[in-house]
């Protein structure tokens, strides 16, 4: 029996030493092969014992770069402006080795070692970003928006679409996600991960709300593009209206009482006339508007067979569609449509979206590609790639735009009863004309009967008849079921103040 | 403590070696545990000395109850299993922060540890002589295939790992979940080599004559039927390939040991080759199986395609190299399972091909003591016993490791000591226990039964004829 006993032995060892040559073809003979194929670029460990470009702000303030310490190289964001710009930034994800957030992911093949083609021979080398967004701006930016959770707000210049300013709170220290303590990377991920809404992504391009009132800017510009003659029609008186098919009377915000020309009924937002206006121009010149816009068809930030996003250079996972409920729904059942008309039902947008609208309307009806870097600089200091701007969208005539953007300008003037009179006093004494649209979203049905809203702004600057506008700005803020504010809030009175401040800001700046 | 080990080194040399093998792979997995946790967390382990401490107290229990229980028993297996349970640990540890489901995965691996060398001990304890398990022969076959049919009983099928990986190999009980097929294969050693001595003679006899070759009797290839019948069921009902294989090479290699005859082996190749090929027809698992094997990269689409696993794994093993990446520093979390079927291929990016061929050297030195303690044993249930049970574990050890660095088509089982899982860990080291028992047997010189003649050239040693 022991003969075959050995035998066995013998097979088992012989076994072993397959896998002992196996393992040599795997470790040795294939080991680079293996480490260039597609999955291995993009896994193992090599990230962490390499350095990375710089990302820079556009006044000069290095806002993250790679520094060398026992075990690799760490991603530093420099404390004075971690928080501001952790949304833009992105983190790099030591624990899985995983760069998906922000400008890191965005422009990672440049800030990356990757192999660069000298004067005399390749070598690895890292690219530095630059970006349009000072860090004086996105400072203020920050600060004006203090921890009204979910509030989001965009500041851009209309002519070349560099995002001057862009911040949604809650923000993070991605400084705390750098780190080669996986296990308190994870803590602290898990930590940042309860809060609401989350703060990984870049709120104010990444989370739609309902863009209320401000979408009657998109309507007043359908009016000219499609049914001049309702430009000059006197629109009914109403406190409430009753729509072909609706359960409930549609009732204007607070239960005013308004009507009158198209220069009044926006100036107060007057919500029955302006679902008389969607009604009369139709969901086709409706939804069609909207997708000239760069808006499209689907449900919350998601359009329909995949569709537009705003061209932002972030991850797509950060840039969410502005999106209006699809147009044969709207055609067939009329409240939706009166409520869409309205920036409410399924309309969504962010806070980016809605300043491109009003970027468009600024930029006599061009919309600019929105983007944050502005030039690449290699190791040499050379600039490899500059941003050059480019048109998204004809968005609508310059004509249309010219009127719509003078109408604008009845929202904040004291005499037109504009609902955002008073807001910019400060700017408009120094003879600054501004254009704006306010919004209130209200959030309904709501169980408990209270108010919720989102409360929106949106503005151009200066905005006088043939002025070029320096600069737009939208915020949106949250009023959330049962605070304080929400009993009187409203896009003026909440979102207000801030996009004052940072128009103020802006124009001081002289960016 | 001092002076106990001091008398009982004197009357036992073979375990004062092994307690100074067991303070060398103590010092081992203690560097291999600061080094995992310097990359993983990148600070010194904050209770080092009391993980110091529960090495010792873990490798003087194991041979303290070795020299009270088997004093003359082989001295290199314990150390050897104990390094690997260690490293075993040491990587859970390094892969628990990446775990979010089984935040606990280190401490349970400590606890199945400390409750495996309870398991050792205790085997040691209650089988005191190996021939007490053949008086047991059918009650531990009966238990083995209770064990086997376990997870296909309708109140028990539903835990979660059967969710996740549909394969019926996990049976709940209350909280826990565990894989009975780990216990009823060493039940299966001990029922195979009882009844096999005993039908010894029917099963070599050739008494039928097919054209100009002697066959043995047909009666004899009743337990052959049983047993192919047992290990493709397996495959099919509980859709495992790695176990019905472990078990089937484990029937044919006894069985062949036993007779001689090696038509057994013959007939064995193709009556699997015949089952997988049904099999492979009744489970399209088993077929994307072979291609993915083939060519992994082909199935590569995405982080949840078939290719995934296997190619991420190679890549990984490619990354490690020769001296890998080192302990906590690699992208060891980046693979599937990395915690039990793939752990191999997290040693290899970690810890290269040194770090691999030093578990592969280990698993051969399991194998090359089993099989000394096989020859040596005193009766031939102890031999075809102590064959068994290091076919089992040489095997598993090969088809995962083999599987995994894609030598073999993959079959999800365990690294021995490696993996983490309690019913894998408590049910090897019950199979140490038992070698340990037969070597003790082996060697010990009290016992009556002359030594055996070694290195005979004929098909029978003396003892067997």
């Amino acid at each position: 029996m022991n003969p075959r006993i050995r035998w066995v032995g013998v097979v088992l060892v012989f076994c072993f030493g397959l896998l002992f040559l196996q393992l040599n073809n795997i470790q040795i003979r294939q080991a680079s092969a293996l480490s260039k194929s597609s999955l291995g670029t993009k896994t193992g460990t090599a990230t962490i014992y390499l350095s990375r470009g710089a990302i820079v702000s556009a006044d000069d303030k290095i806002l993250a770069y790679s520094t060398k310490v026992k075990g690799g190289y760490l991603r530093v964001y420099p404390a004075a402006t971690a928080t501001d710009f952790g949304q833009i930034t992105g983190f790099f994800d030591v624990v899985s080795d995983n760069i998906t957030l922000g400008i890191e992911a965005e422009y990672n093949q440049y800030l990356s070692q990757h192999e660069s083609s000298g004067l005399l021979a390749q070598h690895e080398a890292t690219d530095d970003v630059m970006l349009t967004i000072p860090s004086t701006l996105q400072a203020d930016a920050a600060s004006i928006v203090g921890n009204r959770a979910g509030a989001e707000i965009v500041a851009l210049n209309p002519q070349n679409g560099d995002v001057l300013a862009m911040y949604g709170y809650p923000s993070y220290n991605p400084n705390t996600l750098s780190s080669f303590n996986s296990g308190s990377v994870l803590k602290a991920y898990n930590a940042l991960a309860k809060q609401n809404p989350e703060p990984f992504l870049n709120l104010a391009s990444a989370v739609p709300h309902q863009p209320g009132s401000t979408f009657k800017t998109i309507d007043t510009a359908a009016i000219y593009d499609h049914d001049p003659s309702l430009a000059s029609k006197s629109w009914p008186f109403n406190i409430k209206i009753s729509i072909k098919g609706a359960a409930a009377p549609f009732q204007n915000y607070g239960k005013t009482n308004c009507g009158g020309p198209l220069a009044e009924i926006l100036a107060q937002s007057c919500d029955t006339a302006y679902a008389e206006v969607g009604l009369a121009l139709g969901a086709p010149t409706v939804v069609g508007e909207a997708e000239s816009f760069g808006w499209c068809e689907g449900v919350a930030g998601v359009c329909r067979g995949g569709g537009r996003r705003p061209p932002l250079d972030l991850p797509p996972s950060e840039v969410a569609g502005a999106t209006i409920a699809p147009e044969s729904q709207l055609a067939a059942t009329p409240p939706y449509l009166a409520y869409s008309a309205i920036g409410q039902f399924n309309d969504s947008a962010s806070a980016l979206s809605m300043a491109l609208v009003a970027a468009g309307l600024a930029d006599n009806g061009k919309i600019m590609e929105p983007h944050i870097m502005s030039r690449i600089i290699d190791s040499d200091g050379n600039v490899i790639k500059t941003y050059k701007p480019h048109v998204w969208k004809q968005a609508t005539s310059a004509a249309t735009a010219e009127k719509v953007r003078a109408l604008m300008l009845g929202v904040t003037s004291t005499a037109a009863k504009g609902t955002a009179a008073g807001v910019f006093t400060n700017l408009q004494t120094e003879g600054i004309e501004i254009a704006a649209k306010t919004g209130t979203a209200e959030v309904f049905p709501l169980a408990s009967g209270n108010c919720s809203t989102y409360d929106w702004l949106i503005a151009i600057a200066p905005a006088g008849a043939g002025q070029t506008p320096k600069a737009v700005v939208a915020a949106e803020v949250p009023s959330p079921e049962g605070s304080a504010t929400c009993a009187e809030g409203t896009g003026a009175t909440v979102a207000g103040p801030l996009v004052d401040q940072m128009l103020t800001d802006v124009l001081e700046s002289g960016q | 403590m001092a002076a106990i080990a001091k008398t009982a080194s004197r009357s036992h040399p073979r375990r004062r070696s092994e307690l100074g093998l067991i303070l060398v792979g103590i010092v081992v997995v203690v560097f291999a545990d600061v080094l995992a946790y310097l990359g993983t967390y990148n600070k010194f382990p904050p209770g080092l000395g009391a993980f110091v401490l529960i090495l010792v107290a873990m490798g003087l229990a194991g041979n303290l109850a070795n020299r009270f229980l088997a004093p003359e028993a082989d001295p290199v297996i314990l150390p050897i299993v104990l390094v690997l349970d260690g490293l075993g640990y040491v990587m859970m540890e390094r892969l628990a922060p990446f775990e979010p489901n089984s935040p606990h995965l280190a401490g349970y691996q400590a606890l199945w540890s400390s409750v495996g060398l309870a398991a050792y001990i205790g085997t040691l304890l209650v089988v005191r002589r190996s021939r007490d398990l053949e008086r047991y022969r059918y009650l531990l076959a009966a238990s083995a295939f209770i064990l086997l049919l376990l997870p296909l009983m309708p109140g028990l099928k539903d835990s979660p790992e059967v969710q996740l990986t549909g394969v019926y190999l996990w049976v709940k009980v209350g909280p826990v979940s565990f894989q009975p097929i780990e216990l009823s294969k060493l039940l299966l050693v001990i029922f195979f080599a009882s009844y096999f001595v005993e039908k010894r003679e029917l099963l070599s006899m050739a008494t039928n004559r097919v054209g100009n070759r002697m066959l043995p009797d047909l009666r004899g290839f009743g337990p052959i039927a049983i047993a192919w019948f047992a290990s493709v069921g397996v495959i099919i009902l509980e859709r495992d390939i790695g176990f019905s294989l472990i078990l089937f090479i484990l029937f044919i290699a006894m069985l062949w040991v036993t007779t001689g005859r090696f038509i057994y082996i013959v007939l064995g190749l193709v009556a699997f080759a015949i089952g997988t090929f049904v099999a492979a027809h009744i489970l399209s698992q088993l077929n994307v199986r072979i291609e993915v094997w083939l060519d992994p990269w082909k199935y590569l689409t995405g982080p949840n395609t078939p290719g995934f696993q296997p190619a991420i794994a190679e890549v990984m093993d490619g990354r490690g190299g020769l001296t890998g990446t080192g302990l906590g520093l690699g992208g060891a979390a980046q693979i599937p399972v990395a915690q039990s079927d793939f752990i191999f291929a997290a040693i290899g990016n970690e810890l290269g091909l040194a770090g691999t061929a030093a578990i592969v050297v280990a698993f051969t030195l399991i194998v090359g003591y089993g099989i000394r303690i096989a020859t040596r044993a005193r009766s031939e249930f102890a031999k075809l016993t102590a064959l068994g049970l290091t076919v089992v574990i040489g095997f598993q050890a090969f088809i995962i490791m083999a599987g995994v660095t894609r030598l073999l088509p993959l079959t999800g089982i365990t690294l021995p000591f490696v993996s983490s899982g309690g019913s894998s860990l408590i049910a090897n080291f019950i199979l140490i226990a038992l070698l340990m028992r037969i070597s003790n047997e082996g060697a010990d010189p009290v016992q009556t039964a002359p030594p055996q003649v070694m290195g005979s050239s004929s098909g029978f040693s003396p003892a067997s004829a």
